[in-house]
């Protein structure tokens, strides 16, 4: 919370920050709170579908751009480039017949996926199974020692009456691979996994009372926070811009155009007043009105009667 | 974060434009008096003080020629580029918003100065020499740091204001966040506590100065 003025403003950063997943071991039993657990995505079988472009080849996997199904012919020919992925192979999947409508279950008789109105015409009198691909909804109870992991703001509240156990998380722990290589060279390390990295490490170090890990924030955050400084004040070219920020975090982007903009605007002030304003005097009228339409930041100035 | 901090370079132009200077008119008229004071009996060949902003427009209109000011004289300027280069720890005192005039002056009437072009580059020197001290210090600062010590009060003298907009929300921002990491209450429930105490002062002269908690970063003259 920042006040500025008499009025006060939400840290966003604070709140999305406390989004960070936190392994929690549950001591008792929790009656009903089954709607934390994510269902893994299964593929409890394999469609068999074929692919509408290349008919001899079955569908293997998902495009993720295209949010399609491809075969192993249009990874390579169709969808080059695209990132696919062959686990959540039943959602999405858009019916080859009816292509206004996603496959939602699977004919047992025909072994395929059908969509609804497959349902209805094509496959009259057949039986289905469903495929259960959503987070469970039922309230179902969670056995002790369960290992889950939540987010802070509940495993906090959680662990402070000790329902649970908490484990600090894996991109805060002390040997792990991500650890290692911010110790190593912290400029180059990309936070697009982990946008808030600084705002829920300072709250995880305050959790698990470990001092050593706000430290090791300082240190890779203060060597970052230099790079920001120095590369904004200097930095033009656009396509260098958009590289540096994919690898921030969400605050470290603000600061950065912030402290761009700054530099940026003294820049254009200074190359703006070198202008000398021709013909000011001459066309008092028409020029005045263009000039402040093509430069709106600019303040006017008061005229004279000629 | 907070938005829309400080000044815009041209908001900071247009405060600059109140200092006065030397005209030379060469027409005649009684004096004018505006809400800031009366600017004497324009009398043509003897000079007169008025502000900038009036000087400037009676430049436009080729009726005067400015006096340029004491100190943008390149023998001036040069003793100053080397006093910048020899001191590493603090800044030349220049005149409040050297900047702004001399960007204005130098735009406007580039025939009444002597040596513009070397001047021009002076200034351009002088400015980026003073950015480099900037960032330089910034950096020894933050990494001289030890481990435990916490993030102190920095000080930074002579400083112009135009300098100062430049890289307020840097430092501020940075900092801040900086200093939010390290500091030893982080339940952040209520994170109200943590920031309450920011002041601000928008500076109309030379100092511009933000507490946060103990923190201070001081511009003065």
């Amino acid at each position: 919370m920042i006040s500025y003025n008499n009025q006060i403003y939400l840290d966003i950063d604070d709140i999305l920050a406390q989004e960070q997943k936190i392994p929690c071991v549950f001591l008792y039993k929790a009656y009903k709170l089954g709607s934390l657990i994510e269902k893994k995505k299964e593929i409890k079988y394999k469609l068999e579908i074929k692919c509408t472009h290349h008919p001899n080849y079955d569908i293997t996997s998902k495009c993720i751009n295209c949010n399609q199904g491809v075969c192993s012919v249009c990874m390579s020919e169709l969808h080059n480039g695209h990132s696919f992925s062959s686990e959540s192979l039943n959602l999405e999947i858009i019916c080859i017949h009816h292509p206004n409508y996603d496959i939602t279950s699977k004919c047992i008789n025909c072994n395929l996926g059908v969509c609804l109105v497959c349902k209805l015409k094509l496959h009259k009198r057949h039986s289905f199974s469903e495929l259960n691909n959503n987070m469970s909804s039922e309230d179902t109870d969670i056995e002790k020692d369960t290992k889950i992991k939540l987010p802070y703001w509940l495993a906090y509240v959680l662990a402070k009456k000790s329902l649970v156990s908490v484990e600090i998380p894996n991109p805060y722990k002390d040997e792990h691979s991500f650890t290692n290589r911010l110790l190593a060279d912290p400029k180059e390390v990309s936070m697009i996994h982990y946008p808030y990295y600084a705002s829920s490490g300072t709250k995880i170090s305050s959790l698990f009372s470990d001092h050593n890990l706000k430290l090791f924030l300082l240190n890779i955050f203060k060597k970052r926070y230099l790079y920001i400084y120095n590369q904004a004040s200097f930095l033009k070219d656009n396509s260098m811009i958009t590289k540096i920020l994919g690898n921030m975090t969400q605050f470290e982007k603000r600061l950065f155009q912030e402290i761009h903009k700054s530099f940026v605007d003294f820049e254009n002030w200074k190359i703006s007043s070198d202008k000398i304003e021709k013909n000011y005097y001459l066309y008092p009228i028409e020029s005045n009105i263009n000039s402040a339409k093509s430069s709106p930041n600019k303040r006017k100035r008061l005229i004279f009667a000629n | 974060m907070e938005e829309n901090i400080g000044l815009t370079p041209n908001q900071i132009e247009f405060l600059a434009e109140d200092t006065i200077i030397t005209i030379v008119p060469n027409f005649k008229m009684e004096s004018l008096i505006f809400l800031s004071g009366e600017y004497g009996p324009f009398i043509p060949s003897f000079p007169v003080k008025v502000p900038l902003w009036l000087a400037v427009s009676l430049k436009k209109k080729k009726k005067c020629n400015i006096v340029p000011p004491e100190w943008m004289s390149f023998d001036y300027l040069e003793q100053q580029y080397i006093q910048e280069n020899r001191v590493t720890d603090g800044f030349v005192d220049l005149p409040d918003n050297f900047i702004e005039i001399s960007t204005m002056l130098l735009s406007s009437c580039p025939e009444d100065i002597n040596d513009v072009n070397k001047i021009r580059s002076l200034i351009e020197d002088i400015l980026n020499r003073r950015q480099s001290k900037l960032n330089n210090s910034l950096m020894n600062h933050l990494q001289s740091l030890k481990d435990n010590e916490p993030i102190s009060t920095m000080e930074f003298k002579n400083f112009s204001m135009m300098e100062i907009n430049r890289v307020r929300s840097s430092f501020v921002s940075g900092i801040n966040h900086l200093y939010k990491i390290q500091s030893l209450d982080n339940n952040d429930n209520n994170s109200n506590n943590n920031n309450n105490n920011i002041n601000r002062t928008q500076s109309n002269s030379q100092t511009a100065s933000r507490s946060i908690y103990s923190n201070t970063i001081n511009f003065s003259k």
